[in-house]
């Protein structure tokens, strides 16, 4: 079944296009959920909300576009809303507009891939880890990103400065430990 | 930011990953995006039980009802009335010889007549022997027990019918007034009067007459149709009490549910809430049930009644999680107060309230036992006072804040009962009641009840009963 077809399907309440649409985008938004999320059952949790929007909104869906576009952009929005709302990743959610730090310029090569730089992200505060997905992998700007959030826009360029300079820091001395055992 | 290769790599690193969910979580989205075609269906079967308890239960008062009627208007219309005429040979010996006979055969309305009329006397003679033949059935299906009672007349001489047969036929004694013959009556005539009044009147001269007709006493079965005619038809009010125990599956839990799925957070305004996985297997928990309310029982038939009633059911259960360390979610009625209870496989209390409608068809299988079985359902309003869920150990446990629009939970079923009647009409009921009692409560979580209780019911009013 093309994209097409599976949307009229579901809008039909085709129980078998449903399960198709789910088969083809789930393995793909887990790992955005996974991305936005400290723990596998929380990711699921955003999962399975995602998806319930998803088949409920899809009469929304124009056919502008990609299909898995509107549907991660739906899971990126569940997953935010999400974190907002619980208490565990809330409190680590309150930005200071003057908290600023330095900018990094670094660029380095990633030796991280996947789900092993997923995991490193996840590592951070959930503030940071949740604007860097959104301006490093979702592509949202900074302006988009304080509306998304609730922030000021310089707020998210603070904390997404913050957020790479760590993420880069983990990465360096990753990379350094590997080169240290490699080198005994 | 200007954005460096250091973004793109990790767009280009990040943007397909791919993680397999756990085959639950379609189970969990499949439960919320259709539950309502779920509750439709299961709505359908249940109104379709409905409809054929009701229906059959109509169609068999229906039967019942006409085979009584039938068997009133089978023995109305068996009732043969026959009446003889014959010209008297020692009086009409004349005509018969020297006139112009003219023979009129009557047959109608199970009434013969014969009548000779000699045209050269002009008069009408006729020797009227009049027999009454009375077929008393039962039913039409029992037609070979029918009984025929032959009663004979004859103008000329009293005489008494032969006693009671062995071979079907039994004849009663008739008494008959011989009258004067000087016959110009006509076989309607005759007929007319021996229907009437049992009384034979020949035209005017009043040449038969049938005194009185004395009939046999009424058969066994007559008697018995005629106690089916006449059983009580009236509605008579209960008050009734019952007390059960049995068990609940809390297989409701039993798979991952949200808190929204559950009814915990009011759509729209809350945060996508944490998934509740269940304990597993589904574990049956036993828990007590008591009832009172007021029953209305109608005899449809001698042997059927229906019953119908309003119940007020307490019902309360332990609930247990299947694993420990799983967090139970108590939930109660103010809607404040939600609360988790850490929990490492401990027991809690559920609480429900529950009116319902029984409706019930009961008939007595053997005549002469007093027992009276009944089938029914129970169409019920369920007021959910303080449940618990679980929240399973590694979704994080939910939050207050999420649960704080909690109010009282209910939903409507149907339950689905048998039971046991000992005692009549008018008379205390005691029996023992088994019920079954499936629940979609909180929206698509499933639940079955299954009961066992005891229940005695009392007369409003009470009357004797006709021995």
């Amino acid at each position: 079944m093309n994209p097409q077809q599976l949307v009229s399907g579901c809008l039909n309440g085709n129980a078998h296009a449903q399960r198709e649409l789910y088969n083809q985008f789930a393995p793909l938004m887990m790992g955005v959920c996974y991305r936005y999320t400290k723990s596998v059952a929380d990711a699921e949790d955003v999962l399975q909300e995602g998806f319930v929007k998803v088949f409920k909104n899809l009469h929304q869906y124009r056919g502008e576009g990609e299909l898995g576009a509107w549907i991660r952009r739906v899971m990126v929005y569940t997953a935010i809303n999400y974190l907002k709302q619980h208490i565990r990743y809330n409190t680590t959610m309150h930005f200071d507009a003057t908290d600023l730090h330095v900018v990094s310029d670094d660029d380095p090569q990633l030796a991280l891939e996947g789900k092993a730089l997923a995991d490193l992200i996840r590592q951070l505060p959930a503030g940071y880890q949740t604007i860097f997905n959104l301006y490093a992998v979702e592509g949202y700007s900074h302006a988009e990103i304080g509306k998304i959030m609730g922030i000021k826009e310089v707020t998210s360029r603070s904390q997404y400065a913050r957020a790479r300079a760590l993420l880069i820091n983990w990465l360096q001395e990753d990379a350094q430990t590997k080169t240290h055992y490699a080198g005994k | 930011m200007q954005e460096n290769n250091f973004e793109k790599n990790v767009r280009s690193s990040l943007q397909d990953l791919q993680l397999e969910p756990a085959p639950p979580v379609w189970e969990a989205v499949e439960a919320r995006i259709r539950p309502q075609q779920r509750r439709r269906r299961v709505l359908f079967w249940w109104l379709a039980v409905l409809l054929l308890v009701v229906g059959g239960g109509l169609w068999w008062h229906q039967t019942e009802t006409n085979n009584l009627k039938n068997a009133a208007q089978f023995k109305k219309e068996n009732t043969k009335q026959t009446v003889t005429h014959k010209a008297p040979a020692t009086h009409n010996n004349q005509s018969a010889v020297n006139g112009t006979k003219q023979s009129e055969q009557t047959n109608s309305n199970n009434v013969t007549g014969q009548r000779i009329v000699s045209e050269k006397n002009n008069t009408v003679t006729f020797k009227a022997t009049a027999s009454v033949n009375k077929n008393v059935g039962l039913h039409p299906k029992h037609n070979k027990q029918q009984k025929h009672i032959t009663e004979t007349a004859s103008v000329h001489k009293k005489y008494a019918v032969p006693a009671p047969g062995t071979n079907g036929n039994e004849s009663a004694q008739s008494t008959v007034v011989e009258n004067p013959i000087s016959s110009t009556a006509t076989a309607s005539s005759v007929q007319n009067n021996l229907t009437d009044s049992n009384k034979i009147t020949a035209g005017a001269d009043k040449s038969v007459t049938i005194d009185s007709v004395t009939q046999q006493a009424p058969t066994p079965d007559a008697v018995a149709t005629k106690q089916k005619k006449s059983f009580d038809k009236k509605a008579v009010w209960y008050v009734q009490a019952a007390i059960g125990a049995g068990t609940i599956n809390t297989g409701l839990f039993n798979s991952n549910k949200s808190a929204d799925a559950v009814g915990f957070a009011s759509p729209g305004t809350l945060a996508p809430p944490p998934v509740y996985t269940s304990p597993q297997p589904p574990v049956y928990n036993w828990g007590l049930a008591a009832s009172v309310g007021a029953l209305w029982q109608k005899p449809l038939s001698a042997r059927t009644k229906f019953s119908a009633g309003l119940l007020y059911r307490y019902n309360a259960f332990t609930v247990r999680p299947g694993r420990a360390g799983d967090t139970a979610v108590v939930m109660r009625s103010n809607a404040t107060i939600n609360y988790l209870i850490s929990s490492s496989g401990g027991r809690y209390r559920n609480v429900y309230h529950q009116a319902e409608v029984p409706l019930a068809f009961g008939y007595q299988p053997l005549r002469k036992v007093n027992v009276w079985l009944w089938h029914g359902v129970s169409p019920a309003v369920v007021v959910a006072q303080r449940t618990v869920l679980f929240d399973a150990q590694n979704s994080g446990g939910p939050t207050a804040d999420a649960h704080k629009t909690n109010r009282w939970q209910w939903v409507l079923h149907t339950s689905v009962q048998t039971s046991v009647g000992i005692g009549g009409v008018n008379r205390l009921l005691l029996g023992p009641s088994v019920r079954y009692q499936p629940s979609s409560f909180f929206r698509n979580q499933r639940q079955h009840l299954f009961e066992i209780s005891l229940g005695a019911a009392m007369p409003l009013s009470h009357k004797k009963q006709k021995p």
